[in-house]
């Protein structure tokens, strides 16, 4: 269900048709609206004006809510790619200027929703999406703005889609979204530098951990990482932890993930 | 009697004696010492009694290891050695002269040890180790001294000389596949893999089917099970399925595709080396699990593991 996301979430969030799209979006919406979060909505396939008809026929106060400044829908000429191309590089500083100008205009919380259909067109500087993804994810993770980031399975083959997901550190594939949840949360304190894991880690979501990792290294050097509510169902994970031992400080880990620790660490060379 | 070159030496020695055993091996661990080697062996406990006597008051200088205890898993025992490996090297030594008696188990798992046996040549190209490995004509079957011949690049038995039948890992091991572990009647469990979003839900259906086995089997269970299904999705073609069986205490999945499969037969044996991304799962995997296979028909790749837990410890 797409209403268990929370501020500090990044989904990747994969739909079949228009409508798919419309219904996730209008209750992810509504759930905002409660909870006086900014929403900020990148349409791509859908001019705004689809949009906004399409949540008001789902319900959603599109009309008040935009009069009220909590809900804006742009198409994502006006967002992703201001610029004309897409700029990975600038995307964590615009989202920073987002997410300071929602906390001043005091709402509780913001939450992004991006149709990336742009990017199955090939934009210029598109080939950097999935780095991007995984990097944004420094932003989500402070625990304020949330995103809803939606591919559509007509545009993008599994092969495309996989590293995307794995920049996410949670995606709902094709399955029935009855008993989603997300499989990973990361959040993130600066004092003392600390990344807390909870949920289960594998190959869709490491490269999401694995960006992760490399920015917090490179603003300290050492950094807690609390394992207390992770389970970790992916070696390379593992591995990167042994590596960077020097400055990953683990806590809280199972005694699983220990062993192969241990297993990654003995046969290194 | 010295090697100079300075990667890897792997002897087979055919022995039907003690004496025979004793007259190979002391000197092989005499010349070591005096060179300043470090000096393992994981040999038949007989063996380390036999050789504990002989060496007298040197033998404090040799590791001594029970082969039952060493050789169960081959990427374990080649875990080991890296690790043993390392240790020689953090102590100053410069080299490492190896006894290893590889304890071949029944005969369901000659082949596994046969291809650890050619597998050594290619894991360990590049270490400063000279490995003799004694093999007991006495007790074991002819197929097993056979094979030696073509696993090891020098045989003394007692005389020193090339193997004329020596074979290079890599077609070797491409010509004896592992088997794929035994498995009985229709799988509990047979899901196609579209893509990564499956993993989570492939571990509710292995966690179902392993119901009672203990927290710290069923977790690695989990892992494996993810790896072989990842290293599916990644590397395979065309439709990909996850099959789980259940014997007993044993459970057995399989990832298949359309794909050729790996294409380094050797993949999983070694830890790869350090920077390198693919084959540290299959690595880890190979560790975890009582038997690996991949078998690569034309069109068809599967990868099937075994696992099996004790139940009623719970040790989670």
């Amino acid at each position: 269900m797409v209403e268990t996301l929370r501020p500090g979430d990044h989904v990747c969030w994969t739909v079949g048709t228009d409508d798919e799209q419309l219904d996730v979006t209008a209750r992810f919406i509504a759930d905002g609206l409660a909870r006086r979060h900014r929403i900020v909505y990148f349409t791509h396939s859908l001019l705004p004006l689809a949009v906004s008809a399409g949540l008001t026929a789902r319900g959603v106060p599109v009309a008040r809510a935009v009069a009220d400044g909590q809900l804006r829908i742009t198409p994502s000429s006006g967002g992703y790619l201001a610029t004309g191309r897409f700029d990975a590089s600038a995307m964590p500083g615009a989202w920073a200027a987002e997410q300071d100008a929602a906390r001043a205009a005091g709402w509780s919380g913001l939450r992004a929703i991006g149709d990336m259909a742009w990017a199955a067109s090939r934009l210029p500087g598109a080939e950097d999406l999935a780095a991007y993804e995984a990097r944004v994810n420094r932003v989500f993770a402070e625990g304020y703005a949330m995103a809803l980031c939606l591919y559509d399975r007509r545009l993008f083959t599994a092969a495309e889609l996989n590293p995307i997901m794995s920049a996410h550190p949670c995606a709902k594939g094709a399955a029935d979204e009855r008993g989603w949840r997300p499989a990973l949360r990361m959040r993130v304190t600066a004092t003392p530098p600390r990344l807390t894991l909870r949920g289960e880690i594998d190959a869709s979501n490491r490269d999401a951990v694995a960006a992760m990792l490399e920015t917090l290294a490179a603003e300290s050097a050492t950094v807690e990482v609390d394992l207390a509510g992770a389970a970790v169902f992916d070696v390379s994970t593992v591995t990167r932890l042994v590596r960077g031992a020097g400055t990953f400080r683990l806590v809280g880990q199972s005694p699983q993930v220990d062993r192969l620790i241990g297993l990654v660490g003995g046969g290194a060379r | 009697m010295t090697v100079s070159a300075p990667g890897l030496c792997h002897e087979a020695l055919f022995y039907d004696s003690d004496d025979a055993y004793r007259d190979a091996l002391l000197p092989f661990l005499r010349d070591g010492l005096a060179a300043g080697d470090a000096l393992v062996a994981a040999v038949r406990r007989e063996n380390i009694a036999l050789l504990r006597d002989a060496l007298g008051p040197d033998a404090p200088h040799v590791t001594f290891i029970d082969r039952d205890e060493w050789y169960r898993r081959p990427a374990v025992t080649i875990a080991g050695w890296w690790t043993l490996l390392a240790r020689a090297r953090a102590a100053g030594h410069t080299g490492a002269r190896i006894v290893g008696e590889v304890a071949f188990g029944g005969l369901e798992r000659h082949r596994t040890w046969t291809r650890y046996e050619s597998a050594v040549n290619a894991v360990f190209a590049d270490a400063p180790a000279w490995i003799v490995c004694p093999y007991d004509t006495r007790a074991l079957p002819g197929r097993v001294l056979a094979d030696a011949h073509r696993t090891h690049p020098v045989i003394r038995d007692p005389g020193r000389r090339d193997s004329a039948g020596y074979r290079a890992p890599g077609s070797l091991l491409r010509e004896l596949p592992e088997e794929l572990p035994p498995v009985s009647g229709p799988p509990l469990a047979d899901r196609p893999l579209h893509d990564v979003t499956d993993l989570a839900a492939v571990r509710e259906t292995v966690r179902a089917i392993a119901a009672g086995w203990p927290a710290e089997a069923l977790e690695d269970l989990l892992l494996v099970t993810t790896e072989i299904a990842v290293n599916g999705l990644r590397h395979g073609r065309g439709e990909r399925r996850l099959r789980v069986w259940r014997s007993g205490d044993t459970v057995v999945c399989e990832a298949a595709d359309d794909g050729p499969g790996p294409a380094d037969p050797l993949v999983g044996y070694g830890a790869p080396a350090e920077g390198s991304q693919g084959g540290r799962g299959l690595w880890i995997v190979r560790q975890l699990c009582d038997e690996v296979a991949i078998a690569a028909e034309p069109a068809r790749t599967r990868v099937r593991v075994a696992m099996t837990a004790a139940p009623g410890v719970t040790t989670g």
